[in-house]
């Protein structure tokens, strides 16, 4: 049964870890990319700077939702999943 | 004042606009909330920890990009890998303090207004479109 609960709890911690890493590459990467051509933009044409910075704002709040989507799967394979599974299997096994 | 005299007027505006939206879907929420009956004051003071978060992050986002754009383009580019690292290690030490206190706040009161700077950005270009 221990050994059961810690396969459980190390696969959680391990899927948490797993999602919180890949999920947040995409959006790091994609907004460095975006703010430096930004950046590239705003030196050919200084006078958009405020049309430019309103846009890159923007477009980085929708970049970020998959890393928030992360982090939401990320807390509940940390703090809710963990519990519904060792609750699952000491019904399973009649505990 | 010297502070708030540096934001740019473009990023105010936004800023206000995304907390208008973050404000109204957090009473949305709350609302129901009340209808299914899940409504006590742990979702309150959740709704409110998250919101308050949600908008942190995205001005703190506003900034870093504000700041980023009069960088060259490889240090704009580092500044904003390390402005989301650390707007993420936030975002998760505050879903775990809500976690770990479930008697003040309520989990998922507190993680879903963490989209709600997302929703405001695309419904405001789909406003720009139209």
């Amino acid at each position: 049964m221990e050994i059961a609960i810690g396969i459980i709890l190390g696969c959680c911690a391990l899927g948490a870890g797993i999602c919180m890493g890949i999920g947040a590459i995409g959006p790091g990467v994609g907004e460095g990319h975006a703010v430096a051509n930004a950046c590239e933009a705003i030196g050919r044409q200084p006078e958009s700077k405020s049309a430019v910075t309103s846009t890159m704002v923007m477009g980085c709040a929708i970049a970020e939702t998959t890393g928030i989507y992360s982090l939401v799967i990320a807390i509940l394979l940390i703090f809710v999943a963990p519990g519904i599974m060792v609750n699952t299997l000491k019904n399973a096994i009649g505990l | 004042m010297s502070f708030l005299n540096k934001i740019d007027p473009s990023i105010k505006r936004d800023t206000r606009y995304i907390a208008m939206v973050v404000v109204l879907l957090t009473v949305l929420m709350e609302a129901v909330f009340l209808i299914i009956g899940k409504w006590d004051m742990t979702v309150l003071f959740g709704g409110l920890l998250g919101a308050a978060v949600a908008l942190l992050n995205f001005f703190l986002m506003a900034m870093t990009v504000q700041n980023s754009l009069a960088k060259e383009e490889k240090d704009a580019k580092g500044a904003m890998k390390v402005s989301h690292s650390m707007r993420m290690l936030m975002l998760v030490v505050v879903c775990a303090v809500a976690a770990l206190l479930p008697q003040a706040f309520n989990l998922a009161a507190v993680v879903i207004p963490l989209l709600f700077p997302s929703i405001g950005a695309r419904l405001h270009s789909v406003l720009m479109k139209s």
